[in-house]
């Protein structure tokens, strides 16, 4: 009796908690609303399930989910998925899921939406995690997402060293070729200084120089020597009185220089008075750097600042490559590859895909903040034949703003405030051979619910092959009892 | 016969001191619930409680969270002040009742026990402007929770007094468990067992030592949200000004090394069970003490008062109470003003020499009363929105009296958002509201005006972001679902209170600025930088408002030019003819406006006046003109100058 009644029990206890699809039901045209939207999404093979919450109204729910001999029920409006159950539905094909809503006493079935399975994805993100604020920085921290789970962890947090008054900011994280070996973010003001883990060794340097206009900004490493890139800028906030944009960041001053990782020196790649040159970013190759630029004249005095947030909309970034032999470490001729100022545009963030063949950058009405211009839309430029278009099926009419490849090319993370106009979420999306797009997904999330509730952004995300080793409490330990290192200055220009 | 009347007398006492604490709780929560009520909303308005998973697991995420959350729960209670006040007076009572017990306090000595007591209620109630720096919203129950929770490991080592190794392994699992819910207060409550048992046991007293040492630097391991140093302090209330952090945490370190030497006083109470004689004294005394403390660190500003009053008003969009607040504050010092008057002209009869007449000057300045710049503020945009600015706001005092604090707490903490807000200044509101959060932490007055400014913006998936959090809160709920209606048809935006007042400033010209922490000073500037062909009748009058207040000649005529045309008033308001009437009798070019009958003969008696009285100094002259003349612009040009604007 005893061998009946267990399996007869648990058969009945799994049967009362697995929801039943319901049989007669009435068809709804739309497919049903839910969020985040993947419906009809291409995601990585490796990726988190990709819970979500159906909106639609309703007193109860079933979702049906299938993928080749799989089946899979939830009840609820927000949809789950069990690990395992989630990995063998990927294993099966694309996941076709369709929701059932029960209300005023009938029960309605939406039509199917399928889930996409393609190319595998790096399965490292780091990100910035920050309040959409102008000038705090209380609580800032750099993490890193296991995107084939719902892990984070803090790779380094402000709050492990800050001091009472002693506030310090943090940003720009950056690595080699995806790997984490060679990584670098900057730390700012109390205990400054660059933060650099050069095969694993850690180094912080204080890359202002006399001769250069302040630290380095924005990096790009090189892909197979020792230098980084950096921006140098002098950079300002300004608050709109009304415009819907709110804020707008510009550059007094911006120039590039090369940091010689070997030798601790950096030198100018370019610092042209009338020219603000920012955000520049190797081929993968390391033999052109490609950079953003644009032309302003203003006398360098105490008024240059108020002047450039007087035509603030009318400084236009163009794209501009210049060619580089790592090996002598010299330069060749900047040229403009894109006029996108004699349209009335401005690009920024240049960054070109693993292939070397696309070249993705933001691009907005003017300046080179772009996070905070709604009108921002990634475009891409086929650098075989230089012909440019606006990323239509990825974009948004909120902002979309920084990007990254994935290492093998097929997949690119994206910042955008979509979702609400104000807090910054990470969008993928699949490329496609011939250079399009499929439709993105929002970052998957434990709790459907999270992107609405979390309130703060992400910003600058970097996808890496590997988890970061060094861990957050020896950066902070190494951070405070390391003073920056002054690095010297080579005179000679482009070398 | 005597020995009867000492004890009926002895008893009578004893009755006395037994239900003097009841009746002291009684004035204690009158004082709370009728003279600190705004004090106590706004504790409650910047605290924040959200019943919501992802709150509660981002709450967790430091040691001391829970302990945290529990006190950011009771502190929404406050925004009912009667029933707050209550919760927390009853868990003031447990913290005695705990003291009592855990530390053997003998009941003649029973006043001692109400020491933490007296801590706690002087730590929250000598805040004052302190409130507007603190980042943590649990900072007003938190420690009384917290302090119940050091307490409790006494009381339990106490019941395994016979049993060493329990008590060291209790100690050990008790600051494993209880260090990342409540912080330093698991450490205290470890410490504060070890030394009561340290005659007895010395063993598990030192591991107690050895925990609470070695506990906080293992789980430092655990979380990046604190520095090293801070691992043995954190859960206590701490602020963003460090030149606060002194003033504000030393109560809770006193409180907390009580409790750990409390153990090894309490022997020398209990070191003779006889009668003391001078146990009623020592009761008695200590009372007087604890109740002498309690008012004497008691933050009792009128000012500040004044202005936590003002600022509900403005949250509520009550006009009218905002000015009668400021009208009753001011009101109720004509008498002290009369009194210091009298006393300085005493003074000054008796000076031999200017330089003396000017000390005795400055050393009264002080006793006139004068209401803060906030408060003028407060009370300009209140007048502003009836529409009664105009003709009122010169009439009332004006000033900038500094705020009663060793550090000032700057305004944009205090009252800029209100103000940009409701001035339509809306991207300075959002800046504002997301610097304080970043500072400060979330709170319900933020995530309320990032509602707001996101409603009159338009801006209807952040609003509802921000409402759907209010939504989860206990006594926001019904407010946030009053917007929903209004991200659902912005038209209503057009139609409903605070928005359709608001709407009409929001007619300026965009330009980029930034208004260096100064709002006033931006609003100046923002107001009278405009010339904006769409400028309504409102946004107008504000500017000629703002251009009165800045005592410039050519600002007020420029701005009267836009206010005439885009106003066209019947009567002139009495302000605005004031100003006129003076400005061109000041540049000799008379400013050609219909004046009443008696803004001209008032304007002769001031001249008049002005001629038959000499001015030593106008530090000096400011009260006695200000008899005459205090209700005229006339009185706010020639006396009210050099104001410190924030």
């Amino acid at each position: 009796m005893r061998h009946i009644f267990y399996p007869l029990a648990v058969f009945l206890m799994l049967s009362a908690c697995s929801p039943q699809v319901p049989g007669t039901t009435q068809s709804v045209k739309n497919t049903p609303s839910i969020f985040p939207d993947y419906t009809d999404v291409t995601v990585p093979s490796n990726i988190a399930p990709l819970n979500f919450k159906i909106e639609e109204q309703g007193q109860k729910y079933v979702t049906l989910i299938t993928s080749g001999s799989q089946k899979v029920t939830i009840s609820g409006n927000k949809v789950c998925f069990p690990a395992g159950k989630w990995q063998k539905l990927k294993e099966n094909g694309p996941i076709n899921i369709q929701v059932f809503v029960y209300r005023d006493n009938a029960w309605y079935s939406y039509p199917q939406f399928s889930i996409n399975i393609s190319d595998q994805i790096d399965p490292y993100i780091s990100y910035r995690i920050i309040m959409p604020s102008v000038e705090s920085y209380e609580r800032l921290s750099i993490n890193q997402r296991d995107l084939t789970s719902f892990k984070e962890k803090v790779i380094y947090a402000n709050q492990m060293v800050q001091d009472g008054d002693k506030g310090q900011c943090i940003n720009c994280h950056h690595y080699r070729n995806y790997s984490t070996d060679n990584m670098q973010f900057h730390a700012r003001q109390y205990l400054g200084g660059t933060i650099m883990s050069i095969d694993g060794e850690l180094r912080k340097v204080n890359l202002k120089t006399d001769s250069t206009i302040s630290a380095g900004v924005y990096p790009a490493w090189h892909p197979t020597h020792d230098y980084i890139a950096y921006s140098t800028n002098k950079t300002h906030q300004s608050i709109h009185s009304s415009d819907n944009n709110r804020i707008e960041v510009a550059d007094e001053e911006s120039d590039l220089i090369l940091y010689n990782i070997r030798n601790n020196s950096v030198s100018i790649i370019e610092n042209d008075k009338n020219q603000f040159e920012c955000f520049p970013a190797w081929s993968p190759d390391g033999r052109t750097l490609y950079y953003v630029s644009a032309y302003y004249q203003a006398p360098f005095d105490s008024k240059r600042k108020d002047q450039v947030f007087r035509s603030y909309s009318d400084i236009k970034y163009s794209l501009y490559s210049k060619p580089f032999d790592p090996d002598t470490r010299t330069w060749g001729q900047s040229s403009v590859i894109y006029d996108c100022a004699s349209q009335g545009l401005s690009a920024t963030l240049p960054r070109v895909s693993p292939d070397g063949r696309w070249l993705m950058f933001s691009m907005a009405p003017y300046g080179v903040f772009h996070i905070w211009h709604r009108e921002s839309d990634l475009w891409l430029m086929d650098l075989k034949n230089n012909t440019v278009r606006n990323v239509t099926e990825i974009n948004s009419p909120e902002v979309e703003s920084y990007h990254s490849w994935s290492s093998n090319g097929k997949w690119v993370i994206f910042s955008t405030r979509r979702e609400d106009g104000a807090y910054t979420r990470l969008y993928i999306a699949h490329m496609n051979g011939d250079g399009t797009f499929s439709k993105p997904f929002a970052l998957p999330q434990r709790d459907p619910d999270f992107n609405r509730e979390f309130l703060y952004s992400y910003n600058i995300p970097e996808f890496t092959v590997e988890p970061v080793k060094v861990s957050a409490k020896k950066l902070a330990s190494f951070i405070k009892s390391v003073d920056a290192s002054p690095v010297s200055f080579e005179q000679k220009k482009g070398e | 016969m005597t020995p009867v009347v000492h004890n009926k007398q002895k008893g009578l006492s004893q009755k006395i001191l037994r239900f003097t604490p009841y009746f002291l709780a009684i004035l204690l929560w009158a004082a709370l619930t009728f003279k600190e009520q705004f004090f106590l909303r706004k504790v409650q308005d910047l605290s924040l409680f959200l019943f919501d998973g992802n709150f509660l697991s981002e709450g967790l995420k430091t040691p001391g969270g829970a302990l945290s959350l529990a006190g950011s729960f009771l502190t929404q209670f406050l925004y009912y002040p009667w029933i707050g006040s209550l919760i927390w007076i009853l868990l003031l009572f447990a913290t005695a009742r705990l003291t009592l017990k855990a530390f053997n306090i003998p009941d003649r000595y029973s006043a001692l026990s109400f020491i933490p007591a007296a801590i706690l209620v002087i730590s929250n109630l000598s805040l004052g402007y302190g409130l507007y720096i603190m980042r943590t919203p649990d900072h007003f129950f938190g420690p009384t929770l917290g302090y119940l929770l050091a307490v409790t490991p006494v009381l339990i080592v106490k019941k395994l007094s016979s049993r060493q190794g329990l008590q060291a392994a209790f100690l050990i699992i008790w600051t494993c468990l209880v260090y990342p819910l409540a912080g330093i207060y698991s450490i205290a409550g470890t410490l504060a067992a070890g030394t009561t048992i340290l005659k007895t046991n010395r063993i598990p007293a030192v591991i107690s030592a050895a925990v609470a040492f070695i506990i906080p630097l293992v789980y430092y391991n655990f979380y990046t949200s604190f520095r090293l140093a801070n691992a043995w302090t954190i859960g206590l209330p701490v602020v963003s000004d460090e030149a606060w952090t002194a003033q504000i945490c030393t109560p809770y370190y006193i409180l907390l090394a009580l409790a750990v030497i409390a153990p090894l006083l309490s022997g020398l109470l209990n070191k003779n069970n006889d009668n003391k004689p001078y146990a009623f004294t020592i009761q008695a005394v200590t009372a007087s003490i604890l109740v002498i403390l309690v008012l004497g660190f008691w933050f009792r500003d009128d000012n500040f008062h004044t202005e936590l009053a003002m600022s509900e008003a403005v949250d509520n969009y009550d006009w009218q109470k905002t000015v009668d607040i400021f009208k009753q504050a001011t009101q109720s010092h004509s008498g002290s003003d009369a009194k210091a008057y009298e006393a300085r002209t005493r003074k000054l009869s008796q000076a031999k020499s200017n330089d003396e007449i000017l000390d005795i000057t400055d050393q009264f300045e002080s006793r006139f009363y004068e209401p803060t710049r906030t408060m003028v503020l407060y009370r300009d945009l209140a007048l502003l929105k009836l529409n009664k600015a105009l003709d009122m706001a010169f009439t009332m005092k004006d000033g900038g009296r500094a705020q009663k604090s060793r550090t000032q707490i700057p305004m944009v903490y205090q009252a800029a958002r209100q103000l940009y807000f409701q001035y339509g200044v809306e991207n300075m509101c959002y800046r504002w509201c997301m610097e304080d959060i970043v500072e400060h932490g979330w709170s319900y007055n933020t995530l309320r005006y990032m509602a707001e400014y996101a409603i009159v913006t338009k801006e209807n998936n952040m609003a509802g972001k921000y409402l759907d959090k209010l939504s989860k809160t206990l006594f926001y709920r019904k407010w946030a679902q009053s917007r929903k209606r209004l991200i659902q048809d912005n038209s209503l935006i057009n139609t409903t209170e605070p928005y359709k007042s608001i709407v009409p400033y929001m007619c300026y010209d965009n330009n980029m600025s930034n208004d260096m922490a100064k709002p006033e000073v931006h609003l100046i500037n923002h107001f009278l930088s405009s010339q904006s062909a769409q400028a309504t009748p409102e946004f107008d009058r504000a500017a000629l408002l703002f251009a009165m207040r800045t005592q410039d000649i050519t600002s007020f005529r420029q701005r009267l030019v836009f206010y005439l045309r885009s106003n066209n008033p019947d009567k002139l308001p009495r302000g605005v003819q004031e100003a006129a009437i003076l400005y061109g009798d000041l540049q000799k070019d008379p400013i050609g406006l219909p004046y009443d009958k008696t803004v001209k003969d008032s304007y002769e008696s001031f001249k008049k006046y002005v001629n038959s009285h000499s001015i030593r100094s106008i530090k000096e002259s400011a009260y006695p003109y200000y008899l005459q003349f205090g209700k005229t612009f006339y009185y706010f040009y020639y006396f009210i100058r050099n104001l410190q604007t924030y």
